[in-house]
């Protein structure tokens, strides 16, 4: 037993060693030049990038197969997807990396992320940049009307992560089964009461869940200013009050009368497709004429948004401040964020994901691209689609989802 | 020369003084020669242990240091309480807790109290003979996949309710009740206790064929006790200690099971293992401390309810024995036979249903509500799949081939150096506790200590980490189910044979092994399904680059498409399944000429 411990006590002091080794030079990510985009080109020739990316969805999977290819064609670069369940597993593994004192070779090289996440690895300086300008195809995003490239979660990106699609919060509902969808939340309320047990939400604090509930803030409270700033300096409690109150009003109305709840978006498309539910939800505006082209949702499926607007963000890719292939995984989020690739991921019998370029900054053959993409058959015109609120401050995502658990899940 | 040194290391190692007068030289020398080839015995094992406990002291480490407030890549270098607080503070403790108490001890409860139920009054039944022999179908679906599919089976929108309405119920949609999440973790304890029967059975079925069960039964028969009698008061007493090790594992599944407990268990909140992962996961990384704060907690849980199983089984064993003085004969009871005879159909059907489903899901493009059969359907499922795994298939048959060889290889050496010589009894115990940390710590906080340990040596990634990943785990349950067979057995037998070859090497792998053979297949083919099941471990040290099966079919179960994850479940189950059946077939095979080699004595 006494080698054991010999052999553990080592190891806490190698740790110790590499943790102090770690606060005496901070991680520097300034190993590249910037300005030569060519040399980047070639030095990612020949290496293999490994892609952390959510693999839920047949669809995106595809996608990204299918870059994989066009990058190893037309740059010599393997793409490898790493399918994730959850992009937290990564960020805890870059984590792990850190701890050991692993400043190069680490086994991620471009991961998919945004939001509390992007936050957490930029407090951690767990991200490789600012390198996002860098790309030529960087030069097309639509930094003015889009301002969630910029900011995430009202974070600013810093040019630490590059945006790689957008999305706003929209509805579905099936309009064999309803006429009228309810357009707000007060509507919801409405609807739930002559509905019993056809209404619910997911499970904060699950990505989507907490975005129900920011909706739900945002058109309840009588004054958003201090939504956008840090939750330290408002008053929650004042602030939230309508939202706990309409909660209160609203569980006992919804399914299984508020006790459970799906755990996403995905389940929620699941249970709108059997009829357990009536309205689903989804942070992808094309998800519905996705899940009716290949058979998940009736084709009498709609979207439709609240009147007041709904959320907005962008998710976004991000390089490991310690990843092996940087180079490779420039190229390839330059090539993702191109004209060709993001036209292709917008068509909804690809995937449907909507673009983070302007359309009039483009070139004139690319615009072609995106006129003609066909749209689908429950999705919202721009206009339809009506205002984009900006996420409150990224700190009011815990701070909610702690008030909800200990309100409802104790 | 060569004298001295040798009559001072015989000193040495037997232990006596300069002074002590040495038996002649010849023979101190030989007694050299075999005490050396006695600690032979230990060098592979030794090797091993050290292989696998260094992870496990990583891992335990890295519970342990941020579960007192000492996690430097988040700034916190000094050790404090405060997790510990954090923990007892957070919205949902208390009521998690009760959940996972009460869901695991009900569970294991059922699932063992079922199981023997079966045993003893279904012995002979036509159903459990089914059972035995389906038995590798029904233990090697998923944990996951059996929970999914049991809902895609009877949820009220499943497939059930779809066969009956609206004809009969006269529901146009699916009903708003529904039987799984209650608050209290009992839906949570039934499904638990489905899954785990069959793992009980397995074991009991291994365990039995160390008992003298025909003779036992003829014996009592003679007497006038009835069957079910026999059982509890002769079979069932000397079954329960070679079950406990399995009652462990058990246990310390249900305390950490996560997957499962989302799928059918209650929500808000939900039981603590789920709470636990969900702080691992929460993008403030400071939710790491009282996570792991929680594991430590969760390891005493599992240490608490099994030592109230012990102390259960004690009690029982002792009611048994004040009847067995009492000497009532019993009566055969028609009615408790043909319960349980109809309760191991039932699980034969239930698991024979689940698969169909999941067949029918697989081939479906759109199965609306009501619709009895899918209006539509498509191959497109299965060819869209049969991109993404090829390579994970052979990952996943490599990785489970090797590491329930190497680990059966392991364990049967070291249980034959404990008969052989009681090595190291002394520090069995600590021993053998830290190598079942694996199996109780919740993985997400412990493999982070492993996958630390990985890092530092630059080895992460790699096939060869993977296996030794999956080794970690693989080793326990190896442990678990064959030390009760291993220990039990007949050492007349050995000696009998040691006595006529005059060779260890010969008496083991010509009588003791060859005996032994049908626990080996048995747990071989449990050893390639908790491989085949890993998905933390193979994530974490394998850093996403060794896609597997399971972290493919965990992945695509996040994007909740039914028909993509029946395709993935039915996948994962093949493979364990196949095992399974070889295993169960091999030594029926084998021995098919020796009717005393079968299971109940005939063949």
């Amino acid at each position: 037993m006494q080698r054991f411990w010999a052999v553990a006590l080592t190891l806490v002091s190698v740790q110790l060693a590499n943790a102090q080794s770690m606060s005496a030079q901070p991680v520097s990510a300034q190993a590249l030049e910037p300005a030569d985009w060519q040399a980047i080109t070639q030095a990612a020739r020949g290496q293999t990038v490994y892609f952390n990316a959510w693999g839920g969805a047949p669809v995106i999977n595809d996608y990204i197969r299918w870059a994989g290819e066009q990058v190893s064609e037309r740059y010599g670069i393997e793409l490898e997807h790493v399918r994730v369940a959850d992009i937290s597993e990564v960020v805890a593994r870059v984590l792990a990396e850190k701890t050991a004192g692993r400043e190069q070779q680490g086994r991620v090289d471009l991961m998919w992320i945004n939001g509390d996440n992007f936050r957490a690895m930029k407090d951690n300086e767990l991200l490789f940049g600012p390198w996002t300008h860098w790309q030529p195809n960087y030069q097309y995003v639509d930094l003015v009307g889009k301002p969630t490239v910029l900011f995430d979660f009202s974070t600013q990106v810093d040019n630490l992560e590059s945006p790689w699609g957008m999305a706003q919060l929209v509805f579905q509902y099936d309009s064999a089964r309803i006429e009228q969808p309810p357009r707000s939340m007060l509507a919801l309320l409405d609807f739930a009461k002559q509905h019993p047990g056809r209404v619910t939400y997911p499970l904060p604090p699950a990505f989507h869940g907490t975005t129900f509930i920011k909706q739900a803030l945002l058109e309840l409270v009588e004054d958003r200013a201090p939504l956008y700033q840090p939750v330290q300096e408002a008053d929650f409690a004042a602030v939230t009050a309508p939202l706990w109150q309409f909660l209160d009003q609203l569980h006992p109305l919804m399914w299984q009368q508020g006790r459970r709840f799906p755990s996403g978006a995905p389940q929620m498309t699941q249970m709108l497709a059997d009829g357990d539910i009536f309205i689903g939800l989804s942070f992808n505006p094309n998800d519905a004429s996705n899940a009716i082209a290949n058979g998940e949702l009736p084709d009498t499926v709609r979207t439709y948004v609240h009147d007041a607007g709904t959320l907005g963000n962008t998710h976004f890719l991000a390089i490991p401040f310690n990843a092996a292939n940087k180079e490779a995984a420039m190229v390839l989020s330059n090539f993702l964020l191109s004209p060709e690739a993001q036209a292709h991921k917008a068509d909804v019998r690809v995937w449907g994901d909507p673009t983070v370029l302007a359309i009039d900054l483009l070139p004139q053959a690319d615009q072609q691209r995106f006129a003609e993409l066909p749209l689908g058959v429950a999705t919202l015109s721009p206009q339809e689609l009506g205002a984009v609120l900006p996420e409150p401050h990224a700190s009011w995502v815990d701070a909610l989802n702690q008030a909800w658990l200990a309100r409802y899940s104790r | 020369m060569r004298v001295t040194a040798v009559d001072a290391l015989g000193r040495r190692l037997f232990n006596k003084p300069p002074g002590h007068k040495l038996p002649p030289n010849s023979q101190a020398f030989r007694g050299l020669v075999s005490s050396v080839g006695r600690q032979l015995w230990l060098v592979p094992s030794l090797l091993l242990a050290l292989l696998l406990i260094v992870p496990v002291l990583a891992g335990l480490l890295w519970t342990i240091l941020p579960a007192f407030g000492y996690f430097p890549a988040l700034g916190r270098t000094q050790l404090s309480w405060q997790p510990w607080l954090d923990l007892w503070q957070a919205p949902g403790v208390w009521p998690a807790l009760q959940v996972s108490l009460l869901s695991t001890a009900l569970s294991s409860l059922l699932a063992l109290f079922w199981a023997l139920l079966l045993l003893a009054y279904a012995w002979q039944s036509r159903a459990l003979r089914w059972l035995r022999f389906s038995l590798a179908s029904v233990l090697s679906v998923p944990h996951a996949a059996f929970a999914i599919g049991l809902l895609l089976l009877l949820a009220p929108s499943g497939w059930l309710v779809r066969l009956l309405s609206p004809w009969l119920t006269g529901w146009q949609l699916p009903p708003t009740w529904s039987w799984v999440g209650d608050p209290w973790g009992l839906s949570l304890a039934w499904v638990l206790s489905l899954k785990e029967i069959p793992f009980l059975l397995f074991m009991a079925f291994s365990a039995l064929s160390r008992l003298p069960l025909d003779a036992s039964l003829r014996l009592g028969r003679s007497l006038g006790y009835s069957d079910a009698r026999i059982w509890w008061l002769i079979l069932l007493p000397q079954l329960l200690p070679m079950l406990r090790l399995p009652m462990l594992a058990v246990i310390a599944y249900g305390i950490a099971v996560v997957d499962l407990a989302i799928i059918v268990g209650p929500s808000t909140p939900p039981s603590l293992a789920v709470l636990l992962d969900r702080w691992l996961l929460h993008p403030d990384l400071h939710w790491r401390l009282p996570a792991s704060s929680g594991a430590l907690l969760l390891l005493l849980l599992s240490i608490l309810l099994f030592s109230g199983w012990l102390m259960l089984e004690k009690a029982l064993r002792a009611v048994w024995l004040c009847q067995a003085m009492r000497g009532n004969r019993g009566s055969e009871s028609w009615l408790a036979r043909r319960l349980l005879a109809a309760s191991a159909w039932g699980l034969l059907v239930l698991t024979l249903a689940i698969l169909l489903v999941m067949l029918v899901w697989s081939f479906a493009q759109r199965w609306p509500f009501e619709a009895a059969l899918p209006v539509s359907w498509t191959q497109r499922h299965w060819q869209t799949a049969a991109h993404y795994l090829a390579q994970p298939l052979w990952h996943s048959l490599l990785l489970a081939g090797l590491s329930a060889f190497i680990g059966l290889v392991w364990v049967v050496l070291c249980l034959e150096a404990e008969q052989q010589h009681g090595w190291a009894r002394a520090w069995r115990r600590p021993l053998l506790a830290l190598l079942f940390l694996p199996l109780i710590l919740p993985q997400m906080s412990f493999l982070f200590g492993v996958q630390w340990l990985l890092v530092l040596l630059d080895w992460d990634g790699q096939l060869l980490a993977v296996l030794w990943g999956h080794l970690l785990f693989v080793v326990p349950y190896l442990l678990l189910t064959l030390s009760g067979p291993y220990r039990h057995f007949d050492q007349r037998l050995y000696q009998q044979a040691l006595l006529l070859s005059g060779s260890k090497a010969r008496a083991l792998l010509w009588v003791k092994w060859p005996l032994l053979a049908r626990p080996f297949c048995y747990v071989l083919a449990i050893a390639f399904a908790v491989s085949i099941a890993q998905f933390l471990s193979t994530r974490y040290l394998g850093a996403g680059r060794i896609a597997t099966l399971t972290t493919e079919a965990v992945a695509m179960a996040s994007g909740g498409d039914r028909r993509a994850m029946a395709v993935y479940g039915l996948w994962q189950w093949a493979l364990p399944a196949l095992v399974y059946g070889l295993m169960l077939f091999l030594p029926w095979w084998c021995f098919r000429h020796r009717p005393l080699m079968q299971l109940d004595g005939r063949s």
